[in-house]
């Protein structure tokens, strides 16, 4: 966790990447497709760039912004989290291997779900990037929960408009499962007492998953919860179980009630997105 | 003469120096969000580019704690004065600051280190741990007594009470250095000179001095105001007034507090700054006291000061609810933040910033101390003019 890069910094430091990325991939395929031994001067190469992207990885991690994203109702603490505003094509937005610090976020935290209204032009990205759907939603069988609050705000990512839903409870372990988190292929954080919490929706869990007993399907075969979602927000925004934060606010105030929320009946596509070598695709599976 | 740090013997955890001038270049740069309460950290600016440079040569692992602590010290919800006096001997000082309104969460010490050019970083699992310390302190590796013990003064009254302990020391330390037999009587005149000494030199060994900078305001106690408050002191049992009104005798009531406070092991202060829960200030200030036998607890108000021994158990649930936050402070609004006019003001879930007053003296804001309705400056520790 490093200072953030300046926008120019970061843009030189992808291109560098991709570049890189891309004459390994053709490297990968000459010595795949080379009758017996690849020559020394193609691995050197190689390994060279593979040392060459794996640092760029660790330097996108130090220094992709951590930037004020939220606000805890229950704790009041600002939520800060990593996120790449300058644009879809950071590595941070790498549905598969999201490259991102790891997050200091309150103790209430739950996960963050988000979506994303896509800008007039999109990023061609060679990996894909599943930033949601248009307008902000909810998961009614997690919000539907006493004890559980969620939280929507606005952040500019390069020309789109993203809405990132930060969920927060207490004592929710063993009611309700993460889903991954916004973008990622997995849940992830740090919690209070230094522990790294990780665990992938859709998938067998892999480190300490205490917090999903007492859920139906922790025994035996891993059942995912099956979660809805719901994009008519005014219902939850009057209940205030929805929270949201004014566009622009940089104190992060937490607001309640329907009167003046912008976030309410918002356009776009109610379907999920897939991005890849830019182009936009309905990401169907991720919606079920 | 004292030590006014707190060292690893006393609570072991991982320590982090981070240089004064570097904290608002990095709150700036991590764009922070920062509260009024945050805003009672006198900090100097600082150059950007030496806090990057600092910043950058931190290891990874320690990176992730220093960024909650300056979250902490950016936004706190609870700010806590502790003051440990330990004997004679030990001063120990630091700020418990909590960024959650969660009871159990993290919280930081903070206090300055022996340059004066660093904060001084300390992580605590939760505030208790802190509390733990103190009850520890309370404790003196000897189990407290239990008494029936209990009145409650006015300001004035607990000063020239206190006034009147410390003068009972200074004649018992004094006649042993006499090799005389210590007087009971003791002069109203001198209880004048020792609320007068108090007040002017901060020696926390003493209990004046050591309680001043809790009350809510300086006192300034005039021949009349002292002879009043020793008056009120006879009405209510601890003193004893000389037929001539020149002296005074401590009654048994109050002999047994001069006794607990001649051998006392421990004094603590915590004075509490945070917020209500509709966004109003308030402070807590509490006084304890490991005397010989038993613990004193002290809750300083604005119009009255109860005094009482209580037992251990009770010292720690008063402790912890000194550190318990109840609202959030409201958020300072970033310089160079502009945000989109409102067409309807939606209702803020927090409250609406009260009206700013700033320090004449240091330029600072200062706070509003609903508990007092006055005014009151962190920096200069003192409280504005109405």
């Amino acid at each position: 966790m490093n200072t953030p890069f300046k926008e120019e910094e970061r843009r030189r430091l992808l291109d560098d990447y991709f570049r890189d990325q891309e004459r390994s991939e053709e490297l990968d395929y000459e010595i795949a497709t080379t009758q017996g031994e690849a020559t020394e001067t193609v691995i050197q190469e190689l390994d060279a760039l593979r040392a060459s992207l794996s640092e760029a990885r660790d330097q996108y991690r130090l220094n992709v912004p951590v930037l004020p994203l939220s606000r805890c109702p229950i704790t009041q603490q600002v939520t800060y989290h990593s996120i790449d505003p300058y644009g879809l094509d950071g590595l941070w937005w790498d549905n598969q291997v999201p490259i991102r610090p790891v997050e200091v976020l309150p103790s209430t935290f739950i996960m963050v779900l988000g979506a994303l209204k896509l800008g007039p032009s999109v990023e061609n990205t060679p990996f894909p990037v599943r930033p949601g759907p248009e307008a902000p939603y909810v998961v009614p069988e997690v919000l539907g929960h006493p004890d559980i609050y969620a939280v929507v705000s606005t952040v500019k990512v390069g020309t789109h408009t993203a809405y990132p839903v930060f969920y927060y409870g207490i004592g929710w372990e063993g009611k309700v499962e993460p889903m991954n988190n916004w973008g990622a292929n997995h849940w992830s954080y740090m919690d209070r007492n230094g522990d790294l919490r990780y665990h992938e929706y859709g998938a067998v869990p892999v480190t300490d998953d205490s917090f999903l007993e007492g859920l139906d399907g922790d025994e035996g075969e891993e059942e995912d919860e099956g979660y809805t979602v719901d994009y008519d927000l005014r219902r939850w925004v009057e209940e205030g179980k929805l929270l949201w934060i004014e566009p622009g606010d940089q104190t992060m105030t937490l607001r309640e009630g329907a009167s003046g929320c912008p976030y309410l009946d918002l356009p776009g596509g109610r379907v999920f997105s897939l991005i890849l070598d830019g182009e936009r695709h309905d990401d169907i599976d991720e919606e079920d | 003469m004292a030590n006014k740090n707190m060292n690893d013997q006393e609570l072991e955890m991982k320590e982090y120096l981070v240089p004064k001038s570097a904290v608002q270049p990095l709150l700036t740069s991590f764009s922070m969000v920062r509260n009024r309460l945050g805003e009672v950290f006198d900090l100097p600016q600082g150059d950007a580019g030496q806090a990057t440079g600092w910043w950058q040569g931190q290891k990874p692992d320690d990176q992730v704690a220093l960024r909650q602590a300056l979250t902490a010290l950016a936004s706190p919800v609870i700010m806590s004065d502790i003051t440990i006096m330990r004997g004679d001997q030990g001063l120990v000082q630091t700020t418990l600051v909590k960024e959650s309104l969660r009871a159990d969460d993290p919280a930081f010490l903070v206090d300055t280190d022996e340059s004066g050019e660093n904060l001084r970083l300390r992580r605590l699992q939760s505030p208790e741990v802190m509390a733990g310390t103190i009850l520890m302190y309370l404790e003196a590796g000897v189990e407290p007594g239990l008494a029936e013990f209990k009145f409650e003064v006015s300001p004035s009254e607990f000063l020239v009470l206190l006034a009147t302990l410390d003068l009972y020391r200074r004649s018992y330390l004094i006649s042993l250095l006499e090799h005389e037999e210590m007087k009971p009587n003791l002069k109203l005149e001198d209880v004048q000179n020792s609320v007068n000494d108090g007040l002017q030199y901060p020696d926390p060994r003493w209990l004046v001095p050591f309680v001043v900078p809790i009350l809510p305001s300086k006192p300034e106690l005039d021949w009349n105001a002292i002879w009043q408050a020793v008056y009120s002191l006879s009405q209510r049992g601890i003193v004893k007034l000389s037929e001539d009104n020149t002296s005074l005798v401590l009654t048994e009531a109050g002999a047994l507090l001069a006794t607990e406070m001649l051998r006392k092991m421990a004094q603590i202060r915590v004075a509490s700054l945070g917020y209500t829960e509709d966004g109003k200030p308030a402070s807590q200030t509490s006084f304890f006291v490991r005397g010989e036998n038993l613990i004193w607890y002290i809750d300083v108000g604005a119009e009255s000061v109860v005094v009482a021994a209580v037992d251990l158990d009770k010292a720690g649930e008063l402790i912890n609810e000194l550190f318990k936050p109840v609202g959030a402070p409201p958020t300072v609004q970033p310089a160079r933040a502009a945000a989109p006019a409102q067409a309807a003001a939606p209702r803020p879930a927090a409250q609406a910033t009260p009206a700013v007053r700033y320090c004449p003296s240091c330029g600072q804001p200062a706070t509003w101390i609903e508990q007092y309705q006055r005014w009151y400056c962190y920096g200069c520790q003192k409280y504005l003019e109405p």
